[in-house]
């Protein structure tokens, strides 16, 4: 299963973007679904890539699942359109989505924004989510005449599905106005400011934008913004029509396929909250798509049924949970399937409130830090399908530093007998054995697809070195986010979490690295870690309008952050993922919600690939 | 017994609020609740925590969650009684729905568990009774307890992957297995065979386990039975074994044993949870478990108050069908 | 015997009887004799006994310290290949199949077949399976024998005051069990299990043997019932004993025989139970914990079905013994059940 240069990419498969929304899914179905992500791009093309936002990020965290389906991530040059063959349908198995609503401007949950890949277009997405190339979507060209001024070129040919009110009339400029002015103001149609746009602080810089006609776009900003072209590309920025806004605002809540209208390959035809999606392809795409429908089945609740149903080719593709089964399908099926590894999209941290005793202390912290073995976690839950990772991971790495240096710095060492010798000094230094007891809040799902990995970090590393009680405490993440509001781990409490954190949404970031770590900014409080060249650089960071610039101002941040063990977060790895997929399937490109139009568009299935035979009609 | 009937009718009504009323105050307990989970679920760092207060507010307050435990308690009640059993979180439908949708599987899964467990369960414990302490009945009893003491969940796993890729028999060149169909789902009226191959391991393994239960007990009964007099007097009239086996001990040993069925048949309601699990059956139990663990709150409330009603009922369709048939058993 | 004794008996010409010998003797005698007459239940007090010294004596029975990590050194590491990786992330992207080539020194060895260095294997984790099968008999003991004490005490007490009295406290707690049973035992475990947050042994077992109540008070109540009227009950009233000391001196002792089978039968089914609480998900973590030990295992499927099948053998013997032990129990005590 050697790779091409490129890295070859999971083909994207289930919708499982938000494994987190399964979290608790997970428990049962120790399913993950994971989101892979792909490695960050190397250069962002056009003016500066990236989103400002000051103001709720609208990421959807997905949580990775250790297992699982997993769909893409990764990257795969797409295929020539050449051997493409159309028709057939594709079908994967969902996970237990969750769904907010079905207004993207209002939603920030990974599935939805997936659903709006195949269905709605952005103005311009991403061709190469690693290589970060922009092509696109709705805008046939972009430019830019002067730093403050951005023209958008309508595509030719652009319709909305037929589904009433909008009833399948061509595109117009209108439509894109209609969506950068809903986004920047944030309100409903009765003029009451509503929260759940979130992605509200991006449009900020919009001083104007206007039609001149039907074809064309005109923005003006107040200041050059480096990152515009990055929010125009997100996965929620997907244009919907104005009279469908207007006709549907009050409904969308109710999760009816027929509110979602979009010009993208597919239409959606069929939904339940279950996990039953059906999408079928829209005749008047002007890019072409191939396969005929997509089709999701709800739920498997238990991950021997999915790799069952796999085998039995009733699904196209499945994410095996351990290296054994992983091993075990590649050698019994050699030749017949496909692996598509990529890395995950959340990487596995902790976290911690800084502000206060105890963990301000930073021997203590250090100590902690440096006991966790990050090789040893990776051999042991991942059996090693996993990577260090700084505060940077290696999905962004083109901002971070190279694993090379990483493991120069504390924590990350290779020699062990060292880190740990140095480590446990630390922690009587500190003062640790008074600390007495010490609560490791593991969450529920996280113990359910790693059963074992709680015990693993409290009493084979922690416990085992420095003396101390650390119990495990089970916690739904819920709790977990409320106690980090409340700057609940640590600030007199001996507490500390672990787990899956935030995923990896952006190709660059600099704006998240604002978000936690500038003593300015409102995530900070959480953290409470007050670095002065950290504020200094991120808030530099904001306005440097030239890329490479910007690449060392992270490195240097990501260096003070892990000097000062984490700086509230300290990351642990990112795991890579398998997706095996049948020969017959092939997919492309597929960094979840950010290019889910190209697996839409791209993917295809021979029927006459010998693996084809046996697959249920 | 017209009145007894009635009797126990109606304190069935007082038992049934009675669990409603504690799965409403236990399901208001739970920790998480749904809405945070939501939340959470998507952000675990959240941005910007006033707006994540906020959003938590702005849906609490549209699930109607935001009253005080009391005040939605009366609701609930009063919803009930027109027979609303509020709207499920998730899919934002009829919380009934959902039971609804799954009844037919688990009705069909239940039923197959019990066919083989009947059809296994009383050869054996015939066997066993009249061979009692030989061979046959050693065997035939360790074979039966290890099959209910076995951890189903792990044997079921073992069986789907092996049978899906075929286990081949050994000293042949044959093999049993057969394709099961995981996607679709088919009941058995939809579409017989399909239905059948999917439901066919988890009615084995679970119908074997029910029936060491019920094996034993037939077992015992029959060892009783067989000691009474009249079974002498049978054997002293020189009657063959099976007719006095069959004609005289069995129909007087099966009384309890048809309660325990019975019993097993309320229990059918509530499916094999299991085993739904593990074969992708969306049945009632499967349902279940997702409700609890996804918190939505009054799928879990409408699920666990139709079953329990049903139990309530089909324990006192049991209690009087054995009185019936056993005219020796009457209640004060 | 004691010269006195047998002097005794051959002057009175009586002989002795068993029940005056002494009680250890006649414990011995009559565990010999059901073990003899009873193969089976021979067997399965076998089967206990043996688990019972495997938790008892874990320290000296195990290996190793269960929670002791194994590895081993790596054979496959490519450091021309780790060398790019350290510059080059895709690199291990591109050898996903093969992680070994990026580990530098010790290899963990999970899920490893028997071998003379380990006589069941690894786990998922490189731990000693045998070990911890040892140390996890422990917790199938606590949480199996503890949930039947609770339930056989709180079942017989509530059994007892609900045959004996009567009237409308009979009633009470009958609607009350009835409204227990009526919860699939699944639900009502999951229910008891989320609304706590952090399910330990301890509550999981208090847990398990409140939801097991309503049987033990079933039975409990019938044969109250039945030994309600005994003709020696009512003597014992007529001469003016108390309600307490009817039902403690008398009706007890005469209800313990299907109390005793009920006690061991369900030992195994807590068991399984515990088991299958851990397989959903809701255990507690940090316990070895033979339920927990079979998910991880079941999670490398028919890769490498090892552990999950010794495991399995662990709990299914387990179950096995104590049922064996039960059923031989009742076939012995209840005088009408005994062989032709």
């Amino acid at each position: 299963m050697g790779c091409i240069e490129a890295v070859k990419d999971s083909k994207g498969g289930n919708l499982l973007m938000s494994d987190l929304d399964n979290y608790w899914k997970r428990k049962l179905a120790h399913q993950g679904l994971s989101r892979r992500r792909v490695l960050g791009g190397a250069v962002l093309g056009g003016v500066g890539v990236g989103s400002l936002a000051l103001v709720g990020c609208g990421d959807d965290d997905d949580d990775e699942a250790s297992d699982a389906t997993p769909d893409t991530g990764g990257t795969v040059a797409p295929t020539p359109s050449g051997s493409a063959v159309k028709g057939g349908t594709a079908r994967f198995s969902s996970a237990n989505n969750t769904w907010d609503t079905f207004d993207v401007d209002r939603s920030r949950f990974t599935p939805f924004a997936v659903v709006m890949g195949y269905t709605n277009e952005s103005v311009v997405h991403y061709k190469s989510f690693e290589k970060g190339e922009l092509e696109g979507g709705l805008a046939s060209k972009w430019e830019q005449p002067d730093a403050s001024t951005l023209n958008i070129t309508l595509r030719d040919g652009a319709t909305w599905h037929n589904k009433p009110p909008v009833n399948g009339r061509a595109a117009t400029s209108e439509d894109i106005v209609a969506f950068i002015k809903r986004n920047k103001e944030g309100k409903t149609q009765d003029g009451v400011d509503d929260v759940n746009f979130y992605r509200k602080g991006e449009y900020a810089n919009v001083a104007s934008v206007s039609a001149p006609d039907a074809k064309t776009v005109n923005v003006k900003f107040t200041k050059p913004d480096p990152f515009f072209l990055g929010t125009l590309a997100s996965g929620y920025a997907k244009i919907q029509a104005p009279e469908a806004v207007k006709a549907f605002e009050k409904d969308y809540a109710n999760l009816k396929a027929d509110l979602i209208i979009g010009t993208g390959a597919y239409s959606l035809t069929e939904f339940k909250a279950e996990g039953s999606l059906t999408f079928t392809k829209h005749d008047k795409y002007p890019q072409g798509q191939n396969l005929d429908k997509i089709q999701y089945f709800p739920l498997f609740t238990d991950n021997a049924a999915l790799q069952a149903a796999f085998e039995q080719k009733q699904i196209d593709a499945y994410g095996p949970r351990t290296k054994q089964v992983l091993d075990e399908l590649l050698a019994k099926y050699a030749g017949k399937i496909t692996n598509y590894p990529a890395f995950a999209a959340n990487p596995m941290a902790g976290t911690y409130y800084g502000g206060t005793p105890p963990w301000n202390n930073a021997n203590l912290i250090g100590a902690i830090f440096r006991t966790i073995d990050r090789r040893q976690l990776i051999q042991q839950m991942f059996q090693g399908l996993a990577a260090l990772a700084g505060n940077i991971p290696p999905t962004q790495a083109a901002f971070g530093i190279t694993e090379k240096e990483l493991i120069t710095y504390p924590g990350y060492l290779e020699d062990r007998a060292k880190e740990l010798a140095e480590a446990k000094q630390m922690w009587s230094a500190g003062g640790g054995p008074a600390l007495g007891d010490i609560t490791v809040d593991i969450p529920d799902i996280w113990e359910g697809a790693y059963s074992g990995v709680g015990a693993l970090i409290t009493n084979s590393m922690l416990k085992a070195n420095l003396g101390n009680n650390f119990n495990v405490k089970l916690e739904p993440y819920s709790t977990i986010t409320g106690k980090l509001i409340q700057q609940k781990y640590g600030n007199g409490a001996n507490n500390i979490w672990y787990g899956w954190i935030s995923d990896v949404t952006k190709l660059e970031p600099s704006i998240d690295l604002y978000n936690s770590y500038n003593s300015a900014s409102p995530q900070f409080q959480q953290f409470g870690v007050k670095i002065q060249k950290v504020d200094d650089t991120t808030s530099k960071l904001l306005t440097e309008l030239d890329l490479e610039k910007r690449k060392t101002m992270t490195k240097e941040v990501e260096i003070e952050l892990i000097k000062a063990y984490g700086a509230g977060i300290p990351y642990n790895m990112i795991t890579i993922g398998n997706t095996l997929v049948h020969n017959y399937y092939h997919p492309t490109e597929n960094q979840p919600f950010v290019t889910a139009h190209q697996f839409a568009s791209r993917a295809y299935i021979d029927p006459k690939d010998p693996t084809y035979q046996g697959r249920p009609a | 017994m017209g009145t007894y009937i009635l009797r126990r009718a109606l304190i069935n009504i007082p038992v049934i609020w009675m669990v409603a009323t504690v799965v409403f105050f236990a399901t208001s307990v739970l920790p998480g609740d749904y809405v945070a989970q939501r939340i959470a679920a998507q952000n675990p760092i959240p941005d910007n925590p006033e707006l994540a207060q906020q959003q938590l507010d702005a849906v609490r307050e549209d699930l109607g969650l935001d009253d005080p435990v009391g005040v939605r308690y009366l609701q609930y009640m009063g919803n009930l009684l027109q027979g609303d059993f509020g709207t499920s979180f998730e899919t934002r439908e009829n919380a009934i729905k959902g039971f609804m949708d799954g009844f037919p599987y688990t009705l069909q899964l239940g039923i197959m568990t019990l066919i083989v467990a009947t059809m296994t369960a009383i050869p054996i414990g015939i066997l066993s009774a009249i061979r009692q302490d030989t061979i046959s009945d050693y065997v035939l009893r360790v074979f039966s307890i290890i099959a209910l003491a076995a951890p189903n969940f792990w044997v079921a796993t073992m069986l789907l992957l092996y049978v899906i890729r075929g286990i081949p028999l050994p000293f042949t060149d044959a093999e049993i297995g057969w394709t099961i169909d995981l996607t679709s789902q088919a009941l058995i009226w939809e579409d017989p065979i399909t239905s059948l191959k999917l439901f066919a391991i988890p009615a084995i393994a679970g119908g074997i386990a029910a029936g060491a239960g019920v094996m034993r007990l037939l077992r015992s009964q029959m060892l009783e039975v067989l000691r009474a007099d009249y079974i002498r007097t049978a054997w002293a009239k020189g009657m063959r074994e099976r007719s006095v086996v069959v004609r005289h001990a069995l129909k007087n040993a099966m009384i309890p044993v048809l309660t325990v069925l019975g019993l097993q048949i309320a229990g059918l309601i509530g499916g094999s949870v299991v085993f739904e699990f593990l074969f992708n059956i969306p049945g009632v139990g499967n349902r279940i478990l997702r409700s609890i663990t996804a918190r939505d709150v009054p799928v879990v409330q409408a699920f666990i108050l139709v079953i329990a009603t049903f139990v309530v009922f089909v324990n006192l369709a049991v209690d009087v069908a054995y009185s019936i048939v056993d005219p020796r058993i009457r209640f004060s | 015997m004691a010269s006195e004794s047998t002097a005794t008996d051959l002057v009175l010409g009586v002989p002795k009887s068993n029940s005056d010998r002494p009680f250890p003797l006649r414990a011995t005698r009559a565990v010999g004799h059901f073990m003899v007459s009873k193969p089976l239940g021979g067997f399965g007090i076998v089967i206990i006994l043996i688990i019972v010294a495997m938790a008892v004596f874990a320290p000296w029975v195990s290996r190793y310290d269960p929670e002791q990590l194994f590895s081993k050194p790596n054979p496959d590491f490519r450091p021309d290949l780790y060398e790019q990786s350290l510059t080059n992330p895709l690199i291990k992207l591109q050898y996903a199949d093969h992680p070994e080539y990026f580990i530098n020194g010790e290899i963990a060895r999970p899920l490893e077949s028997p071998s003379r260095e380990h006589w069941l294997g690894t786990d998922r984790f490189s731990h000693d399976l045998y070990s911890r099968i040892i140390y996890g008999a422990r917790l199938s003991l606590f949480v199996g024998i503890g949930a039947s004490i609770i339930a056989m005490l709180l079942g017989t007490f509530f059994g007892v005051i609900s045959g004996f009295f009567g009237g409308w406290v009979d009633m009470v707690l009958q609607r009350t069990t009835d409204a227990m049973l009526a919860f699939p035992s699944l639900i009502l475990l999951l229910l008891f299990v989320q609304v706590l947050e952090q399910p330990n042994k301890y509550f999981i077992t208090v847990a398990l043997g409140i939801v097991g109540i309503s049987q033990v008070i079933r039975i409990t109540r019938a044969s109250v019932l039945a030994t309600r009227e005994e003709v020696y009950v009512l003597a014992a009233r007529s001469i003016g004993a108390s309600n307490h000391r009817v039902m403690l001196r008398h009706i007890l002792p005469n209800i313990m025989a299907p109390i005793i089978v009920i006690f061991t039968i369900t030992i195994g089914a807590y068991i399984l139970a515990e088991a299958g609480l851990q397989f959903i998900g809701f255990g507690d973590p940090t316990e070895i914990s033979w339920g927990k030990m079979i998910n991880e295992g079941r999670s490398s499927g028919t890769a490498k079905p090892l552990m999950a099948l010794f495991c399995g053998i662990a709990i299914t013997l387990a179950v096995l013994g104590f049922n064996l032990a039960g059923d031989a129990l009742r076939d012995e005590l209840d005088p009408r059940l005994r062989g032709r």
